[in-house]
């Protein structure tokens, strides 16, 4: 292990490393995503378009769109406001220690519970699919759509929502980890 | 003296009665199965029983399995290569892991259908080809839990004298990884694991449309919900319990370890 022949060798294999990981990444999360983003801008024939983001804002999609943020925006205050003051309680609202244990398993728990299980307990109150989930699974399994690439546009901008919310998500937790030093 | 904190039971209790209402109305409902009047363990003995459960839990159980073992052998040596060489390279890794969350599973498979439905990989029409793919998918889910959990782990121990250590004495970078690292990660990497364990278990969009028909757990628990409402009910405390487990374990393991657990905080 002559560090003298390790400083040329070094330099250019380092990278060897994370082959496998973006390797993957680039083929069961980029290139699949991106057939979503080709086929957002194209129309039935297959040419460029941008007439489908035009549709984003017919009535029908864009109120899909409101409802299901504004339910989102409900639930995240909600969760806020009601996990904060549960927190707040097991922290400085001097509950015995096994509380603060209690809620800590289980928060883990909550979380993680989500999907099927938690839908059929809650008996499905509420649609769990979204419009483009229902547009893009009928897709898939070869029902006829009007217009396919309008499904695509759609998720493209739940996607675009997405980012946004990781960003702010992103900065913010920046933010905290700065009070917390 | 401190006063009895009103407040705080009040909230708790609150708490309480929301998240265990649902549970203990389908926990009482699952026992109803013979007669409005009675408890009865049927509903539990006809799932546990029944063929389609076994297949389908199986199924599952396996996937999960696979799916951690590739997730921590993506995850784990590359967030340790990056840690140690190519700092640079952090917030590529960090963005591709948190893609699943920016990406929601439907448009994810919807694209690995297309791409593996079609020469140069037609990996859709053998049952190898999906089962395949389902696990490459569950992987994609797994990440972020996976990353955060050995990144913190990273975090907590010192990897460039560890690995200087294992060096100087002769350790080639196979032994560095799986003699000393992982043993020193060994409870970031089961907190991950018990966590991709819980969501693979629970996961219904990925598998209900790569693979045909129902093969997995949770396009099971879909179909029973349509069918049959009690072992339906049943399932779902099943599931529960097995979700409570794994986190009961992660919880464990975290204990006189603090800051090495990281997804479920």
């Amino acid at each position: 292990m002559a560090s003298t022949t390790g400083t040329a060798r070094r330099f250019s294999w380092e990278w060897i490393g994370v082959v496998p990981f973006f390797l993957y990444a680039l083929l069961f999360l980029i290139i699949p995503s991106s057939f979503l983003v080709i086929g957002s801008f194209q129309n039935a024939q297959g040419g460029f378009t941008l007439d489908n983001f035009v549709g984003l804002f017919d009535e029908t999609v864009r109120n899909s769109y409101t409802l299901s943020l504004q339910i989102s925006l409900f639930t995240a205050l909600a969760g806020g406001v009601f996990g904060f003051l549960m927190a707040y309680a097991a922290i400085a609202g001097g509950l015995p220690r096994f509380v603060r244990s209690f809620l800590l398993t289980f928060s883990g728990v909550a979380s993680n519970f989500s999907g099927v299980p938690l839908a059929s307990a809650y008996i499905s109150t509420l649609g769990r699919q979204g419009m483009a989930t229902i547009l893009i699974g009928r897709q898939i399994r070869g029902e006829v759509l009007q217009n396919p690439n309008l499904g695509y546009a759609v998720a493209v901008g739940m996607v675009v929502i997405m980012s946004v919310s990781i960003i702010i998500y992103s900065w913010l937790q920046r933010k905290t980890e700065g009070w917390l030093r | 003296m401190k006063r009895f904190p009103i407040f705080g039971w009040l909230i708790i209790v609150l708490g309480i009665l929301y998240f265990f209402t649902p549970l203990v109305g389908t926990l009482e409902w699952s026992l109803r199965i013979v007669s409005r009047d009675s408890f009865s363990l049927n509903a539990y003995t006809n799932v546990l029983m029944s063929e389609r459960f076994q297949r389908t839990f199986g199924f599952s159980f396996i996937a999960a399995l696979a799916t951690i073992v590739v997730s921590v052998l993506l995850v784990a040596p590359t967030a340790y290569w990056v840690h140690l060489k190519l700092p640079r390279l952090r917030p590529w890794v960090e963005f591709v892991t948190l893609l699943t969350f920016v990406v929601p599973a439907i448009v994810l498979v919807f694209g690995i259908v297309r791409v593996y439905s079609r020469p140069p990989f037609s990996l859709m029409e053998t049952e190898w080809g999906t089962n395949f793919l389902v696990i490459m998918g569950y992987t994609a889910l797994s990440l972020p839990y996976t990353y955060r959990a050995v990144d913190t782990g990273l975090r907590a121990i010192d990897v460039r004298t560890l690995t200087e250590a294992a060096q100087s004495l002769g350790a080639g970078w196979g032994t560095i990884i799986f003699r000393v690292i992982f043993p020193n990660l060994r409870v970031a990497l089961l907190s991950g694991a018990f966590l991709t364990f819980a969501v693979v278990m629970g996961e219904f969009t990925i598998s209900n449309f790569i693979l045909p028909g129902i093969v997995s757990f949770g396009p099971y628990m879909v179909n029973l919900n349509q069918t049959r409402p009690y072992e339906a009910a049943a399932v779902a405390i099943i599931s529960f319990g097995l979700t409570w487990t794994s986190i009961g374990v992660i919880q464990l393991l975290g204990r006189g370890a603090p800051g090495q657990l990281a997804g479920t905080r």
